[in-house]
Parts: C-alpha cells; sequence; structure tokens
C-alpha cells in the first residue's frame, strides 16, 4: 500500500530532521530516488518549486514528491507523515516543559547533530552540482575537456551564488530569472 | 463555544502564516510574531521566542513545531491539531496544483528549458544556505570534524543517510552525558 509506506517514509524523515527545511534533503533524497518515486535531477526541480512557493520547504518538498508518487493522495500522506512526529513530540514536550532537561539534550543534539547534517547537505549538493553543471558521460565518451563543463548552467549557478550570498537577492526572484535565462540562453 | 471559536481562529492565523511566508522556519518569524502576539494576544513576545527555540532544536520541522507549540498552549491538543493543519494547507493546495501542472508540461520545449535554467540556480541557492548554516553550526575544531565527517561519510563512502543520522543522534546523547557529568 503505497499512501502507507509514503507516510512511514516521511515520519522518518520528520523525525531525523533538525534545524531547518533543507537538513531533510539527505534522507529525501536518498528515499526517493531508491524508491524510484523522483530521479536525481528532479530533486532540484522539487527544491526549485519548494522554495518559489509560500509555506515551509520541508512541507512543500513532502507535498511535491508524494504527488509525484501516487497523486493527490499520496501528497497528503506524505505531509501527514512528515508532520506526525513534530505534532507527538512537541506535544509531549509542551506537557512536560522542563525547561533545564530538555535544554541539555537540545545542546547536545545541536552541537554534534547539526554539523554532521551541515556537511551532509553539503555532500547532496555536490552530488546535484556533479549532475547539473558536469557532463561526465559526454566527457568519458571522449568528448574532450569543454565537454565536460556545462558553460550555461555553471554562468546561472555562479551569478545566482554572488547574488544570492553577496547582494542577499531574494531566492524567488532568482528562480524566476533563471528560468527566463534558461528559456533564453538554452 | 468559545473555545471552538478560538479553534477556528488558529486554524486561520496558521493558514495565513503558511500562505504568505517564503522559505519556511527563520523567515516565518516576524509573522509569527505579529499575528500570535501582536494581533491575538495569545502569546507574549518571550513565548514566542522560547517556543521558536524549542521549535528550532527538536526534531521535526521548525515551522510545524512552532505551529503545534502555539496551538497546544492556547488550546489543548485540538489547538495544536488546528494550528498544524492550518499551517500545511497552503502548501498542500498550491504544490498539488503546480506539481499536477508541471508534471503536465514537462515535456513541453520552454518548460524544459526554463527548468533547466533553475537547476543550476538551486544548486547555487544549496550552497548559499550551507554556508548561512555552517555559521550556526560551526564553533570550535570538533564540530568542524563532525561536518567533514557527515560530507566524506555521504558523498565519498556513500554511507546511507539513515547510518549517519542515527549515529550522530547516538554520539549527541554520548557528549551531554559525558557534559552533564563534568557539569554536576
Amino acid at each position: 500500500m503505497i499512501f502507507l509506506e509514503l507516510f512511514l517514509n516521511f515520519f522518518f524523515i520528520g523525525i531525523t530532521s533538525i534545524g531547518g527545511g533543507l537538513s531533510t534533503i539527505p534522507l529525501m533524497t536518498e528515499i526517493l530516488t531508491s524508491k524510484g518515486w523522483v530521479i536525481e535531477t528532479e530533486i532540484l526541480d522539487m527544491i526549485a518549486i519548494s522554495e518559489m512557493t509560500p509555506g515551509p520547504i520541508g512541507i512543500n518538498m513532502a507535498t511535491y514528491a508524494g504527488n509525484k508518487a501516487a497523486g493527490i493522495l499520496g501528497g497528503i500522506s506524505a505531509t501527514a507523515g512528515l508532520v506526525a512526529p513534530s505534532v507527538i513530540i512537541i506535544i509531549i514536550i509542551a506537557h512536560f516543559y522542563n525547561k533545564y532537561r530538555s535544554n541539555l539534550y537540545v545542546n547536545g543534539i545541536m552541537t554534534v547533530v547539526r554539523p554532521v547534517v551541515t556537511g551532509m547537505i553539503a555532500a547532496v549538493c555536490a552530488n546535484l552540482a556533479v549532475l547539473t553543471l558536469f557532463d561526465v558521460e559526454s566527457f568519458t565518451s571522449g568528448g574532450g575537456l569543454w565537454s565536460f563543463f556545462q558553460p550555461i548552467p555553471i554562468l546561472i549557478a555562479a551569478v545566482v551564488f554572488i547574488a544570492g550570498y553577496r547582494f542577499k537577492v531574494h531566492p524567488v526572484l532568482l528562480i524566476v530569472s533563471s528560468a527566463i535565462a534558461g528559456i533564453i540562453l538554452m | 463555544m468559545k473555545n471552538r471559536k478560538h479553534i477556528i481562529g488558529l486554524f486561520s492565523a496558521f493558514f495565513k502564516i503558511g500562505l504568505f511566508t517564503f522559505g519556511g522556519g527563520y523567515a516565518m518569524l516576524p509573522i509569527i510574531q505579529r499575528e500570535i502576539t501582536e494581533k491575538q494576544k495569545w502569546a507574549t513576545e518571550e513565548e514566542v521566542l522560547d517556543c521558536y527555540a524549542i521549535g528550532q532544536s527538536t526534531p521535526g520541522i521548525i515551522a510545524i513545531n512552532t505551529a503545534t507549540f502555539i496551538g497546544y498552549r492556547t488550546g489543548g491538543i485540538p489547538g495544536a491539531l488546528a494550528a498544524t493543519l492550518g499551517m500545511v494547507t497552503p502548501s498542500l493546495i498550491i504544490i498539488t496544483a503546480l506539481s499536477t501542472l508541471i508534471l503536465k508540461y514537462r515535456d513541453n520545449l520552454y518548460v524544459g528549458k526554463a527548468l533547466l535554467g533553475i537547476q543550476g540556480a538551486v544548486v547555487a541557492l544549496i550552497a548559499v544556505s550551507i554556508i548561512k548554516m555552517a555559521k550556526k553550526a560551526f564553533s570550535g575544531i570538533f564540530t568542524y570534524i563532525l561536518g567533514g565527517l557527515g560530507f566524506i561519510l555521504l558523498f565519498a563512502l556513500k554511507v546511507p543517510a539513515y547510518y549517519i543520522i542515527a549515529g550522530a543522534l547516538a554520539l549527541s546523547i554520548i557528549y551531554t552525558l559525558i557534559n552533564s557529568r563534568r557539569v554536576s
């Protein structure tokens, strides 16, 4: 039963996401691609749509992936799964709210898990960069060094990085402009 | 009756929050503050910040954690469910509509080109987010080693993400136990 499978998988993603929407990416990528629900480059479409539309990124990604896997009910199952651990854990915490004790473990999780997850997101980002900015296939089939680079995606990525990091341009604006750049340049 | 009104109020307040914030978690704080403390007076500024800190540092989606926490504090379990449902409903509607459209028009030449343009941009945007996260996550050599480990295990050694996260959680418990003994 695919709805139950979606619910359970996203439940697990929900438990292990610590410190912001993007922290769901490593595990989500692994589960979605290994189940064949989404292919790896589609992860990028999924992230783009989730950043461009209102609402929490994690929720948007779950809805998109569930939809892709099993239609509207699939989207609802995945989202319910992602949300359920939060609801359960927070109700327990809010009920037995003990500032000192929860702070101790929270500190431990923040100090240890957060850097690990940050490193993992960097790993996913590196994988996706290899997929979109470089063309390994035509390079290995003897296309020469220049066929290895995909100039237009590299250019777009570089411009977006500088605009987003240095000049703090809003992500929505950057995504819309790169869509237009894609239509004109590609 | 007052109670039912409050539950509906929670749903619609968080529906609005979900509808008007882009980017989730951190981007949401100003709107939550305006809706919850200034307009509805359901919680004080301090309580919102408090539950925001909890929302950030417990497992799960920050925005949902915050919604559940405020909903529970002001309306019990029905309140928690109403706030959470309000928060996810805009996403469910918008994303369902959009992804249906995209799946339908994916083979269209222009949509395909636009998506190719977007892909390069998203890689860069993730990189920007990683730098921002790194500023909060890294302090001292221990955390750099952990971050490097997370990267190498997943990227080079292809260890399943499940195991890495489970290992990190176990390590954080050991770390807490050692630390709390040292304090007391």
